[in-house]
């Protein structure tokens, strides 16, 4: 028997196919969900740009600048959605008493948790749709690329991902102690899909404050964003420093870090529902 | 397989009147299902509110110190966006749902065999949607509108008037869009994603709720408002922010009227067809 990193590599690998067949066995529906997420992120991106055709910018950002974050948040949502997609669920796993059967099976809970054997195809069209934005952006704020800025670009997407995971784990782990739905998950998810679409300059001080040190969800694309403008001539808009969007990376990390150990507390107190 | 709505106007007066109160049974079915659920209540108002905050702040910080843009002011976007939410309690619709389901599991059959016509059930059925969703939904969002992001609110006789009228008329022109994608199931099966489209891009987007037709290109604003979509948001809050007049709000309920009654025999038409593609395996 495989041990370690490997033995989970291989598990990963077979659980990955399997979510693929599963995932294509309905392929117009597929592709019907894949054309939705399409046209519905296309069509926010034209709503917003008849509402600038008016008024130029929004809170200093240009439509391209606009365009830019949410693309980078659709790209690590895809990513997300795609391969850790079950964490949302966690919750309706511990009400239900799944999480007894999982603690019985010989690999981390954590892992089986988040990964769930699923691959949901549908995140690889909020990808395209995510990376369409970003080639427009890109052209759009006329960036110059370099080696360090492509990297920078792989480190943000994996960072979007960290920290969604993050915030999704920490808010379904209440459910630990509630053993219901969490409304921390209702308000996260409101952070992640609708709050962070938009540049966070144009809300209160104190949402600001939120989205950037509470439920980070500004490291998922306000602050990158500020590498992307350090690497175009066009002024930096009001809020972003490039400091903070270099500090991305080790944001992700505390999030994760600070998630996954909730979880673990979490873990040690867990109590089965018996359902 | 007929629908009874032909037995049920060959019956005297008396027993037409307790035909009428299977159709109270469908509406009662969601406040029903509301009163299951009203320990999440609060969590819905908080996320409307979240996102009518959204909406008024995206608004504030495009519209900076410009005074006016497409004849609208700040104050006037404001109340004519969280107008918009607090219509969206009125503009509900169950048919989708209901009917996509029940096709889908085959439990379509047992709506179709009870005395009742199935447009209205489903008429009765978003009714009865739509009365719970005021309570639960379009009046806590007024009163944060109001007393939060300081929307405007008509309080004269005529504005009141027209924006209860052409409320209403939404709501029914909604009905009829929504049931004319619903009864796309008879053909699809499987209408998810696909109505979610729908519903969010051409009633919510097109219907004007986030956007008023004022910022729309020209050729847009032409098409859009002589369609039935306006009669969904664009035209009751345009009343209710005081864009549009009495004359003008009459107007629009006239050329409601004129898309009900077309939409109304595109539905009898569909549904006919439909009907014919209903078999049922028994067992």
């Amino acid at each position: 028997m495989e041990t370690g990193w490997r033995r989970y590599l291989i598990l990963s690998w077979r659980l990955a196919r399997a979510g693929y067949l599963s995932s294509t066995r309905d392929r117009v529906d597929l592709l019907l969900g894949i054309l939705t997420n399409v046209v519905r992120q296309g069509v926010s991106l034209v709503l917003i740009g008849i509402v600038l055709a008016h008024f130029r910018v929004l809170a200093g950002w240009s439509l391209a600048a606009i365009a830019l974050l949410i693309g980078l948040r659709s790209m690590s949502h895809g990513v997300f959605v795609a391969f850790l997609n079950p964490i949302r669920g966690v919750q309706e796993k511990i009400r239900r008493g799944d999480l007894d059967r999982m603690l019985l099976q010989p690999i981390g809970v954590l892992y089986q948790a988040a990964f769930g054997g699923t691959v949901e195809l549908l995140g690889f069209g909020d990808f395209l749709v995510g990376a369409g934005f970003f080639v427009y952006a890109m052209i759009g704020l006329a960036v110059r690329w370099t080696v360090p800025l492509a990297a920078f670009t792989l480190v943000a997407i994996a960072s979007g991902v960290a920290i969604e995971f993050a915030i999704y784990l920490a808010s379904g782990v209440v459910a630990f102690w509630t053993l219901q739905d969490s409304p921390l998950y209702a308000l996260t998810y409101m952070f992640h899909e609708r709050l962070a679409l938009y540049p966070i300059s144009m809300y209160g001080s104190g949402l600001q404050f939120v989205m950037s040190w509470v439920v980070p969800v500004a490291f998922v694309n306000f602050f990158p964003a500020a590498v992307f403008f350090a690497h175009s001539d066009l002024p930096m808009p009001v809020g972003l420093t490039v400091g903070l969007g270099w500090f991305t990376p080790v944001m992700a990390v505390l999030s994760a870090g600070v998630a996954v150990g909730l979880w673990r507390v979490a873990l040690r107190r867990y109590e089965s529902t018996g359902s | 397989m007929g629908d009874g709505s032909d037995a049920e106007c060959a019956r005297p007066p008396a027993r037409r009147w307790a035909g009428l109160a299977r159709y109270w049974g469908y509406a009662r079915r969601p406040l029903v299902e509301l009163r299951t659920r009203r320990s999440s209540l609060p969590l819905g108002w908080v996320r409307s509110w979240v996102y009518a905050y959204i909406l008024v702040a995206f608004w504030r910080a495009v519209y900076g110190h410009t005074a006016q843009e497409a004849g609208y002011t700040l104050g006037q976007i404001v109340s004519y966006v969280v107008a918009g939410q607090v219509l969206n309690a009125v503009l509900v619709s169950t048919a989708q749902e209901r009917l996509s389901q029940g096709v889908r599991q085959g439990t379509v059959i047992l709506d179709l065999l009870r005395p009742v016509a199935l447009p209205l059930a489903l008429l009765a059925d978003g009714a009865g949607m739509a009365l719970g969703s005021i309570f639960s939904h379009g009046i806590p969002m007024l009163i944060f509108g109001v007393l939060v992001l300081h929307m405007r609110v008509p309080l004269a006789p005529t504005p009141l008037a027209l924006v209860v009228l052409l409320g209403f008329l939404g709501f029914a022109l909604l009905q009829l869009l929504d049931g004319l994608i619903a009864y796309s199931a008879f053909w699809t099966v499987r209408t998810q994603g696909l109505d979610r489209l729908v519903n969010w891009i051409v009633f919510s987007l097109l219907g004007g709720s986030f956007v008023p037709y004022a910022f729309f290109p020209h050729w847009a604003q032409g098409l859009l408002t002589w369609s039935p979509l306006a009669g969904l948001y664009s035209d009751p809050v345009q009343v209710w922010v005081g864009r549009m007049g009495a004359a003008a709000g009459l107007a629009a309920a006239g050329r409601d009227l004129f898309w009900l009654a077309v939409l109304m025999a595109i539905q009898a038409w569909v549904h006919v067809r439909a009907m014919r593609r209903v078999i049922s395996f028994g067992g």
